[in-house]
């Protein structure tokens, strides 16, 4: 029931150290991506429909830095943080099932 | 229960929609991918009417156009088609039900298929320049393919990055004339033929290509530009195979008919327009394919 939005300044705080409390997905993104567009409404909804993880999502058009520290190449980039590291990632868009399934298997 | 159900959210499965709405009849788009491959197109300027617009903005037009006349359009995957009296659409969440169906499942990015390709993509490897491009700002990278989408992507990649470097198998370029020229202008892009990748090599990150003449380059992205191929997720519909051909095209006739009565195929999935495989092409099958839907249910309720 969490959904987060972060930028440079605040992603230490709401991502790497909330990781520490409980995992946190994160959605690297960009306005001018189609396919970035498909998947927000997922990551919205598991957004909405999961209690045991945080969902941040990181527009790169507005947060230079966090994008390039964690080696954002390609948008939509999904990231899952446990105990603040990064454990899994993909790139691209998926199903919600599938991405539920993911996160299962990783936290 | 609608008449026609479009699988396929491209331009194909939109002109399809746009058409058998005007045909009166009840309509539903259901797509994986809104706007479809067409969508991550960087500036399309052969549509006609229309100098130039960018790929989201012409297929965010379609959506809206048919949206505006009444057609619905869901943004699912179509998981199986089964057939009783009428057709069963089978999404995550629900069943549709329809008298016929037009098959616009369109193209995917073909893959090359070398060590490397999967464990570094999204980590140098790309398959859409317009997603990523911005995020090779003062680096260098390659494009792979020396066609019309390869030069387009070096273009677009030219805005960002530092040096863009085309690599063609083949030992010719093979675009149009007025992309070949507007890259020769762009001194940003450099040109390359009988270039074939054998390997990426990378770590964390791409770090370079290695090419089957033993060339080796280094790289901090790469952007895979060697065509389509068509998409696969409907093979049948309850068990009857429809037919494509060796390539895995849809093979339909002049009415874009397919083996399977009711079902209809439209764009680039198809046999049709002697797979030029454009908008304006996958749009007048669209339109063609509505209106043998249009027959058929005509025929069906009658």
């Amino acid at each position: 029931m969490t959904l987060k939005e972060a930028k440079d300044d605040d992603f230490d705080q709401k991502v790497v150290e909330t990781s520490k409390e409980k995992p946190v997905l994160v959605d690297f993104w960009a306005s001018w991506c189609m396919p970035c567009k498909q998947l927000k409404p997922t990551i919205e909804e598991i957004g909405k429909e999961r209690d045991d993880i945080d969902v941040v999502k990181v527009n790169i058009d507005e947060a230079e830095e966090k994008p390039q520290e964690y080696g954002v190449r390609s948008v939509p980039n999904v990231n899952l943080f446990v105990d603040g590291e990064v454990v899994e990632s993909f790139v691209g868009n998926r199903s919600k099932e599938d991405i539920n399934e993911w996160i299962d298997e990783n936290i | 229960m609608y008449d026609l159900v479009v699988v396929g959210a491209g331009p194909a499965g939109y002109t399809a929609a746009l058409y058998a709405k005007r045909y009166d009849l009840d309509v539903a788009v259901v797509g994986e991918e809104l706007g479809g491959l067409c969508s991550e197109a960087y500036i399309v300027e052969n549509w006609p009417g229309t100098e130039e617009i960018e790929g989201q903005e012409l297929m965010d037009n379609m959506k809206e156009q048919v949206e505006e006349i009444g057609v619905e359009v869901k943004q699912k995957k179509v998981e199986k088609i089964d057939r009783n009296e009428t057709f069963l659409l089978e999404t995550e969440e629900e069943t549709l039900e329809s008298h016929s169906v037009i098959l616009a499942l369109g193209a995917e990015k073909r893959r090359l298929e070398i060590p490397g390709e999967e464990e570094l993509v999204g980590k140098g490897v790309s398959y859409c320049a317009t997603c990523d491009a911005p995020l090779y700002r003062n680096k260098e990278v390659a494009v792979i393919g020396g066609a019309d989408s390869g030069l387009k992507a070096a273009m677009q990649l030219a805005e960002h990055a530092d040096r863009v470097r085309i690599f063609e198998a083949t030992d010719r370029i093979s675009a149009e004339n007025i992309m070949i020229r507007k890259c020769e202008d762009n001194e940003k892009i450099e040109m390359n033929t009988g270039m074939a990748p054998q390997k990426f090599v990378g770590g964390e990150f791409l770090e370079g290509i290695v090419f089957e003449n033993g060339e080796e380059i280094e790289v901090d992205g790469a952007f895979i530009e060697i065509g389509s191929e068509p998409n696969r997720s409907i093979e049948k519909v309850s068990g009857e195979e429809i037919l494509r051909d060796d390539q895995g095209f849809i093979e339909v006739e002049e009415d874009m008919s397919t083996n399977v009565e009711g079902v209809f195929a439209a764009g680039d999935v198809t046999t049709g327009s002697n797979k030029l495989r454009q908008i304006v092409t996958a749009s007048a099958e669209g339109a063609v394919a509505a209106y043998s839907a249009y027959g058929y249910v005509s025929e069906q309720k009658a």
